[in-house]
C-alpha cells in the first residue's frame, strides 16, 4: 500500500518521512479500541502506518423528531481505511477540531500523528502546512467522492431490488385473487352442467327415446378419428345419402366407417336425418363440460405456480407436474410439434409449486429460443424416466430424469453456464410476462433438491435434462 | 347454380362448432365449411375453385400450429383466384405486431375480437357477403334473405 502511495505521488512520500516519523508522536491502538469519538474534540491529523479503522457515525437526534438520541439510535458505518491512509483530515483542516465520526480500531494499529503543534518544515521552499498538505486533502476529496458515487449505486441497486420484489408480491397476490374468482364462478358452471345434462336425459327419455339416445350420444361423444377424416366422411356422408351438410356431419361422428353404419337400424338413421339436434345438443353439453374442466385445470396451474401451497409432500406426481405446466403454457406449445413420454413413476418428495415452476421456465425457453432462432419444424420432446446413478458413494443412486430436448439453435459453450446466472437473458425485447425468473431459479430449484440439471447442446439439438433424487436423506429421515 | 362458401378456420373444433352455429342462418343458401389449420385451409378453397364453386369468406383464428391466421390470409390475398374473397380474422390474442401484419399483409377485411357476440359475426358477414357478390358479378337475388340491405343499396345507387 504504502510503496503504491510512493509510486503515485512522492510528495506524499515525504510528508510521511517528514512529519510522521516522530516515534515521540506514534501511537499503538488495540483492536476494538477507539481512537476518538464523534463529536470529540481533535486537534490531530493520523496517519494509519499500519493496521485498519472504521468510521462510524450515529444519528445525534432521533430521526424524524429532533429529539436527542438515547443509546441504540442508529449506526452506520462510514469508511474503512488501510495503512497509509489518513485520518481526522476534515477535522483537522478545517479548523472544527471536532471529529465526526467514531474512529475504531479494527485490528491492533499502529498511529502516527500531527497536532497543532507542529510547524511547517522547508516554508520557503514547501509553502505553509496547508499548501504542503494539499495532495492528501485531493486524495482525501477524491476518496469522498467515490464513497459518494458507491453509496448511490448502492441505494439505486437497493431501491431496484425492493420494487422488483414488490410487483412479484403483487402479482401472486393478484393471480391468488383472480384465481379463487375463476374457480368460484368455473365451479358453478361446472356443476350445473352435469344437472342440465341429467335433466335433459330424463326429460327426453320420458318423450323419445330415440331422441333421448341420440342426446346421450352427442354428450357422451368419444370419437377418436381426426377432425379432418371426419370432415371427408361427412362429405361423403351428404353426397352419396343425400342428406343436409349438419346431418351427415352427424352421422359421420356417430358412424366413422361402413362398420359402424351398417350396425345402425333404419329407424334410428331416419330419426337422426331429422333430428340430429339432439345429438348437437349433448355435444354442446359436453364441449361445455370440457371447456370448463380445462378452465378448472388451468386455474389449479396458476394457483400453484403464485405459491399456493409451497409445503414439500412425499407423494409428488412428476407427470403431473409436467402436464399442469403444460396446460400453463398451451399457447406457447400451440406453435410446435410436442412429443411426451411419460411412463407410470414412483411419488416423490417435492413440493409441486416448484416443480411446476421449474418445467415451465424450461419449456417456456425452448419455445422462445425455436421461435427466435426460426427453427423449422420446431419439436419439443419432453421424457420422464428412472434413472439409476451408481459410482459417487455420497450422492442418491436413484433419480427421476426429465429431459427436454429441442431442435433449436445451439447454446455457444461460451454462455452455457452463464444462462443459470440471474438477469443473463439472450432475448429481445418483447410483450411477454415471464411466469418465472427464467433459468437461474431453476438452478436454485434443482440444488434444494439435491438434484442436478444436464445441458448439452449441439446442431441436432439442445437438451436440458433434470435430475430429482427418488428420495433424499432428509426426507428417509422425516419418514 | 354455384355453390357460395364461407371457411371457418380454427384448431380448436369446439371454437369451430361455435362459429359454425352463430352462422347457421345462412345456410342453406350459402355453405358453411371448416379447416382445422392453413394448409387444410388452403387446398379446401382451391378444391372448391376447381370445382367452380366460390369461395366468398375465410374467417381465421390467429394462433394456430404450423403457420397463422395472417400468414393464411396473407397467402389468400396474394392469389388472383381468390381475388374477391372477404378475409375476417377472429382471435382473442393478437399482439401489436400481428394486428399490424393482418392489416398490411393479411388484407383483412375484419377483426372480430374472441369472445365474440354472435350478432355481430353474422351482420358481419352478412355485410361481407354482398360486397363479394357484387364484385364477382353474381346474381344476388337468390341471396336477397340473407344480405345487408344498407350495403347492398349503397352499392347499387
Amino acid at each position: 500500500m504504502f510503496d503504491e502511495l510512493t509510486g503515485q505521488n512522492a510528495s506524499l512520500q515525504r510528508l510521511r518521512d517528514v512529519y510522521f516519523s516522530d516515534p515521540a508522536r506514534t501511537l499503538h491502538v488495540d483492536k476494538g479500541a477507539m481512537v476518538v469519538a464523534q463529536g470529540e474534540e481533535s486537534h490531530r491529523l493520523y496517519l494509519i502506518l499500519q493496521g485498519s479503522l472504521a468510521a462510524y457515525r450515529h444519528e445525534e437526534t432521533i430521526p424524524g423528531c429532533g429529539l436527542p438520541a438515547e443509546t441504540g439510535a442508529r449506526t452506520y458505518e462510514v469508511f474503512r481505511v488501510e495503512a497509509g491512509s489518513y485520518v481526522c483530515v476534515q477535522s483537522f483542516f478545517s479548523g472544527a477540531f471536532h471529529s465526526s465520526n467514531d474512529i475504531v480500531a479494527l485490528e491492533d494499529t499502529e498511529l502516527a500523528y500531527i497536532d497543532t503543534e507542529v510547524q511547517a518544515v522547508d516554508e520557503e521552499h514547501y509553502g505553509s502546512l496547508e499548501h504542503q498538505f494539499l495532495p492528501v486533502l485531493i486524495h482525501e476529496l477524491a476518496a469522498r467522492n467515490r464513497r459518494i458515487f458507491g453509496h448511490a449505486a448502492e441505494k439505486e441497486e437497493a431501491r431496484r431490488l425492493l420494487q422488483r420484489a414488490e410487483m412479484a408480491t403483487t402479482l401472486s397476490q393478484l393471480t391468488a385473487g383472480i384465481a379463487h374468482e375463476l374457480n368460484n364462478a368455473v365451479g358453478v358452471i361446472s356443476r350445473r352442467m352435469e344437472f342440465v345434462a341429467e335433466q335433459l336425459t330424463y326429460c327426453l327419455a320420458e318423450e323419445n327415446p330415440l331422441n333421448s339416445k341420440l342426446f346421450t350420444l352427442g354428450f357422451i361423444d368419444k370419437s377418436f378419428t381426426p377432425a379432418a377424416e371426419l370432415r371427408q366422411i361427412a362429405r361423403r356422408y351428404e353426397r352419396e345419402l343425400g342428406w343436409t351438410q349438419d346431418a351427415a356431419k352427424v352421422l359421420a361422428h356417430i358412424a366413422p366407417n361402413e362398420v359402424e353404419l351398417k350396425k345402425l337400424d333404419r329407424k334410428f338413421l331416419k330419426n337422426l336425418r331429422n333430428n340430429y339436434r339432439f345429438w348437437e345438443l349433448g355435444h354442446d353439453l359436453r364441449d361445455m363440460q370440457i371447456a370448463a374442466r380445462h378452465a378448472t385445470g388451468i386455474v389449479r396451474s396458476v394457483k400453484m405456480l403464485g405459491g399456493g401451497n409451497s409445503a414439500r409432500s412425499t407423494d409428488a406426481d412428476v407427470v403431473e407436474s409436467l402436464n399442469d405446466a403444460m396446460n400453463l403454457l398451451t399457447n406457447k406449445l400451440k406453435r410446435i410439434r410436442l412429443e411426451t413420454d411419460f411412463p407410470d413413476l414412483p411419488p416423490i418428495t417435492a413440493d409441486v409449486t416448484e416443480l411446476v415452476q421449474v418445467w415451465t421456465n424450461i419449456i417456456k425457453n425452448a419455445c422462445d429460443a425455436m421461435e427466435q432462432g426460426g427453427t423449422e419444424q420446431p419439436t419439443l420432446s419432453i421424457r420422464a424416466e428412472l434413472y439409476h446413478a451408481d459410482g459417487l458413494r455420497l450422492l442418491p443412486t436413484d433419480y427421476i430424469r426429465v429431459s427436454f430436448t429441442n431442435n433449436g439453435p445451439t447454446i455457444p459453450e461460451g454462455i452455457r453456464e452463464k444462462i443459470f446466472q440471474p438477469n443473463f437473458t439472450t432475448k429481445k425485447l418483447g410483450l411477454d410476462f415471464g411466469l418465472g425468473l427464467g433459468l437461474a431459479i431453476v438452478r436454485r430449484v434443482i440444488d434444494s433438491y439435491k438434484g442436478c440439471i444436464e445441458l448439452t447442446s449441439d446442431e441436432q439439438a439442445t437438451c436440458f435434462a433434470v435430475y430429482l433424487p427418488l428420495s433424499t436423506e432428509e426426507s428417509s429421515a422425516e419418514a | 347454380m354455384e355453390q357460395i362458401n364461407i371457411i371457418c378456420v380454427d384448431d380448436q373444433q369446439e371454437v369451430l362448432d361455435s362459429v359454425l352455429r352463430d352462422l347457421r342462418p345462412l345456410t342453406p343458401l350459402v355453405r358453411l365449411e371448416e379447416a382445422s389449420g392453413v394448409e387444410d385451409c388452403l387446398s379446401l378453397a382451391k378444391q372448391i375453385d376447381q370445382s367452380g364453386d366460390h369461395v366468398a369468406i375465410i374467417i381465421s383464428d390467429q394462433v394456430m400450429p404450423g403457420a397463422s391466421g395472417t400468414e393464411l390470409l396473407g397467402k389468400v390475398a396474394a392469389d388472383r383466384r381468390f381475388r374477391h374473397t372477404r378475409k375476417v380474422l377472429l382471435t382473442g390474442q393478437a399482439t401489436h405486431a400481428d394486428t399490424i401484419n393482418a392489416i398490411n399483409d393479411g388484407h383483412i377485411d375484419n377483426y372480430i375480437e374472441k369472445p365474440w357476440q354472435p350478432e355481430r359475426i353474422l351482420s358481419v358477414v352478412k355485410r361481407l357477403l354482398t360486397l363479394y357478390l357484387l364484385d364477382s358479378g353474381i346474381d344476388h337475388r337468390p341471396y336477397m334473405s340473407i344480405l345487408d340491405q344498407p350495403t347492398l343499396l349503397a352499392k347499387l345507387h
